[in-house]
């Protein structure tokens, strides 16, 4: 069952109806047992892997909870106590609590290892092996891959990690921590929620509110038409690029990886706001994944605003505690003995990056060109702090003026053309075909194809090219008005009602119309559903 | 919520329901050319069709309904589609007699042959089939039927290796999500107004006025015996005899003239002497004496060696009205009744339109 289908649409009303009929404090029994029905009908099979995963971080936070409530209650009674004694006593309570988190993170992230990278870590082991004469057959599994398991896997982890912390209170009721993992509008693709922000909003009823409903809905449909009308027309021309990839040279590879990053930003973030509004037409409201990602002036930038909860996932639980660590301090003071104090204060940090960005890169998939993926935007946004001074001398000296649009406009393209780049990577077929596609670009001149009729030769048809045109010029001026502040569905809530009518009817007539659904498309799927 | 805010909400559903009907019309509209016959038979008065001709493209070509009302007032409309499926012929009875008291029924057999089959479940020659009748009932129904009518040819023929008919994608055979992307190429008038055919279902596309000289093709009609005709051939033909056996309808099974391979003549041949056999009235026009018998012209009357132009066409009709006439089928004449205007003014413009198109000045509807 996925977003875009009638049984989808068919459990989502079913699930409005019995919410809003049920007691307020029933109410999120009907959201996990539509949880339930949507991952039976999705594929029960993998569903086993889920409920392993509830019930261990269920287990987990009870006990990680009781040691914290234990040592509070302890310090409590014995007021008494001297630092040193404090000091040992929490050091004694942090080893439990660790060996208690890492024995739930090692089976947590165990099956999600197992599931995606057991297959590629074994072929890759025995062609190591057979390198040193070593013969046999790599072991593989057939397991079906769970249905969302790398985003749910982060979810619960995130959620012992903050028991662990003192952060939260762990939640008592199983069937409610299944509810927080499987949540059903976002079980495919996230956004990766944190419990804190989460779990509270799906555990209270929410009451009918007309206005939430409404927005709700506008969301869905803001995002279908993304998805619909963007992300599944970019995809023809990628797909025709990326997977001939041998007959393209110059700017046709360059265009292709352009437009990839359209198709994925207009797939995903069309997704996150179908997600969202499902969400928010029971009063829930899910965490912001993007934050107009293109509008983004560098390429660190670019990832506080793109998939931002995978973001912070990895800022919070990997990038930060590696970063402030005992190891990666004592590493900062050797190496600004070495590099001196610009360069060796950024090392360890360079450092925590490139493994957060190296995590990213593997999270999305077992292959090396992810991993390439990861270090290539490490490498761009390293390089760029490192280089800054150099910049900004450069700057000085050409005089050129930083406050003017257009050098922001510049720092936009530039961003925009680096991140495509690296899409590359993580589009292609493989990394040698990556690498190919790289080569290729740079071996011939050829900006004509975007004034002599190529643009017509990648499967689109003019009326298409023209429809796609429009909107993205739709996307862009939505864009630009949210980036100044402006709430659209507020903005739209204030005008006369024939005015909202008509934009509403249009925007669902538009995209019935010029949606690219049906026999000739695969817009049921979603290009970070195969994550 | 407030009252005011339900009225709203139900305002908002209504004028959205207003909005995707409308573009649900604009794209259930293909532009098949023997479809649009539909939109002329919606429009008849009530009670004003006595019988129907059914049957594959050979019936879209070769019945004239203008010259069976202009020489004998006989009030019978033809159903032709592209290798239309045996499997939807009750469909169309059942449609046509919604609204009409209908007395007979004429019926080709081409698509019963073995080459006809598959491709007469394909999903384009299936919509051709069913996908301009209006009444949705009957369109579901008519659909049903033919996933039963696809499931016993997959079963006996076995399975085709390219496009199959499923009913698991049942949904894609709603109009909108099948067509809507034919903005692509471009929504003309007819997409927006149910155009309907002027000529009484006449063909209006130029093979109306093309000759092709099939006298070379005779001989293919020398095919000697008839052959006994598979099992599921027989099985459909029972299936459809029992069908109309039930309704009371008067039946003529007739094969049109055409020119194909000896092994298609004789089993088409084979298929209406089944039908004889099984008591049926039958006429086999692709004969060498049914050729001369009904005055055929071959090197001036076929539009192909399927396919009889207008000329043709016109003497197809005229002979098979005859032959009803003769035989007792339940004919009225009803030229000058109240409520057939809608006949003579089809005739006046078919009469126009023929003349026109023999001297070259008559244009592809579609072009």
């Amino acid at each position: 069952m996925t977003l875009i289908s009638v049984e989808f649409a068919l459990l989502w009303v079913i699930t409005a109806i019995l919410y809003y009929i049920f007691p307020l404090k029933y109410r999120w029994t009907v959201l996990l047992a539509s949880s339930g029905v949507y991952y039976f009908f999705s594929g029960l099979k993998t569903g086993y892997f889920m409920l392993i995963s509830i019930a261990v971080i269920w287990f987990v936070a009870l006990v990680l909870d009781k040691y914290n409530e234990n040592h509070k209650q302890y310090l409590k009674e014995h007021a008494d106590l001297t630092r040193d004694e404090k000091k040992a006593l929490k050091a004694k309570v942090q080893k439990k609590k660790r060996l208690v988190l890492t024995c739930g993170l090692v089976l947590c992230f165990g099956m999600l290892v197992f599931l995606k990278y057991f297959n590629f870590l074994s072929d890759q082991t025995f062609s190591i092996l057979r390198l040193i004469g070593v013969e046999g057959k790599a072991p593989k599994h057939d397991l079906a891959f769970p249905l969302g398991i790398s985003f749910y896997t982060l979810q619960a982890t995130s959620y012992i990690i903050d028991v662990y912390r003192g952060k939260l209170r762990a939640e008592k009721n199983v069937a409610k921590v299944a509810l927080f993992v499987s949540f059903f509008p976002q079980i495919v693709q996230g956004p990766i929620g944190r419990f804190g922000h989460l779990a509270h909003q799906l555990y209270e009823g929410h009451r009918f509110n007309f206005t939430q409903f409404k927005y709700g809905l506008q969301l869905f449909l803001w995002g279908l038409i993304k998805k619909l009308t963007l992300a599944e027309y970019m995809g023809v021309i990628a797909n025709e690029i990326f997977n001939n990839y041998t007959e393209y040279k110059g700017f046709e590879i360059l265009l292709g990886a352009m437009v990839y990053g359209v198709q994925v930003y207009a797939d995903f973030s069309g997704g996150m706001d179908m997600v969202r509004g499902v969400a928010q037409v029971f009063g829930i409201e899910m965490a912001v994944n993007f934050e107009r990602p293109y509008f983004a002036k560098s390429v660190s930038e670019f990832w506080r605003r793109w998939h931002i909860t995978l973001g912070a996932w990895m800022k919070d639980y990997v990038f930060y505690p590696l970063s402030l660590s005992k190891a990666f301090s004592t590493m900062g003071k050797k190496t600004r003995k070495v590099f001196g104090a610009y360069i060796g204060k950024m090392l360890p940090t360079f450092l925590a990056s490139f493994i957060a960005f190296f995590l990213v890169g593997v999270w999305h998939g077992s292959s090396y060109k992810y991993v390439v993926y990861g270090l290539w935007n490490s490498i761009i946004i390293s390089g760029s702090i490192l280089l800054e001074p150099v910049y900004k001398k450069m700057l000085e000296k050409l005089k050129i003026n930083t406050d003017c649009f257009s050098w922001q406009l510049f720092q936009i393209f530039r961003t925009f053309i680096l991140v495509s780049i690296g899409r590359i990577f993580s589009r292609a077929t493989s990394l040698t075909a990556s690498i190919e596609m790289l080569k290729n670009m740079f071996s011939e001149f050829n900006p004509w194809i975007f004034t002599d009729g190529t643009l017509y030769t990648f499967g689109l048809q003019p009326r298409q090219m023209f429809m796609v045109f429009i909107v993205i010029l739709t996307l862009v001026v939505v864009s630009i008005m949210q980036e100044k502040g402006m709430k659209i569905r507020e903005t739209l809530d204030k005008q006369n009602m024939i005015f909202q009518w008509l934009v509403v009817i249009g925007a669902i007539v538009f995209v019935l119309i010029y949606g690219a659904y049906g026999t000739e498309f695969s817009a049921a799927s979603f290009v970070y559903q195969q994550f | 919520m407030k009252n005011k805010k339900w009225l709203r909400s139900v305002a908002f559903i209504l004028l959205l329901c207003v909005a995707v009907a409308g573009v649900m019309h604009c794209y259930s509209q293909p532009k098949y050319f023997n479809t649009r016959f539909i939109n002329t038979f919606d429009e008849m008065p009530d009670d004003t069709v006595d019988g129907i001709v059914l049957g594959s493209s050979v019936i879209a070509h070769g019945w004239v309904s203008a010259v069976s009302w202009e020489k004998y007032g006989m009030a019978a409309f033809q159903f032709g589609t592209s290798v239309q499926p045996i499997g939807s012929i009750p469909g169309f009875i059942e449609y046509a007699q919604k609204n009409h008291d209908i007395k007979y029924v004429v019926i080709d057999i081409h698509s019963l042959r073995q080459q006809s089959l598959v491709t007469s479940v394909s999903s384009s020659k299936v919509q051709e089939a069913y996908l301009n009748i209006p009444d949705i009932g009957v369109r579901y129904s008519m659909l049903l039927d033919l996933f039963d009518y696809a499931e016993r040819i997959y079963d006996f023929y076995g399975e085709p290796e390219g496009e199959k008919l499923d009913r698991t994608s049942a949904s894609m055979y709603l109009p909108l999500l099948n067509f809507h992307n034919r903005w692509v190429d471009g929504l003309e008038k007819a997409d927006f107004v149910a155009v309907k055919n002027e000529y009484l279902g006449a063909n209006d596309r130029y093979t109306s006025f093309l000759s092709r000289d099939m006298t070379a093709n005779l001989k293919n009609l020398d095919f000697g015996d008839t052959i006994e005709i598979d099992d599921f051939q027989k099985g459909e033909l029972d299936r459809l005899f029992a069908y109309l056996d039930e309704s009371g309808l008067e039946v003529l099974f007739i094969s049109t003239p055409s020119f194909k391979s000896k092994s298609i003549q004789r089993e088409l041949s084979s298929i209406l002497k089944y039908c004889a056999d099984s008591g049926y009235n039958t006429i086999d026009f692709a004969t060498r004496e049914m050729i001369e018998k009904v005055g055929f012209d071959t090197a001036v009357d076929f539009s192909d060696n399927g396919h009889v132009n207008l000329a043709g066409a016109e003497k197809l009709t005229s002979y098979i009205c005859e032959y009803l006439i003769e035989n007792g089928y339940s004919y009225t004449d009803r030229r000058g009744q109240d409520g057939y205007e809608l006949w003579d003014e089809g005739l006046k413009n078919y009469r126009e339109y023929y003349k026109n198109g023999w001297s070259g000045k008559s244009v592809d509807v579609y072009d």
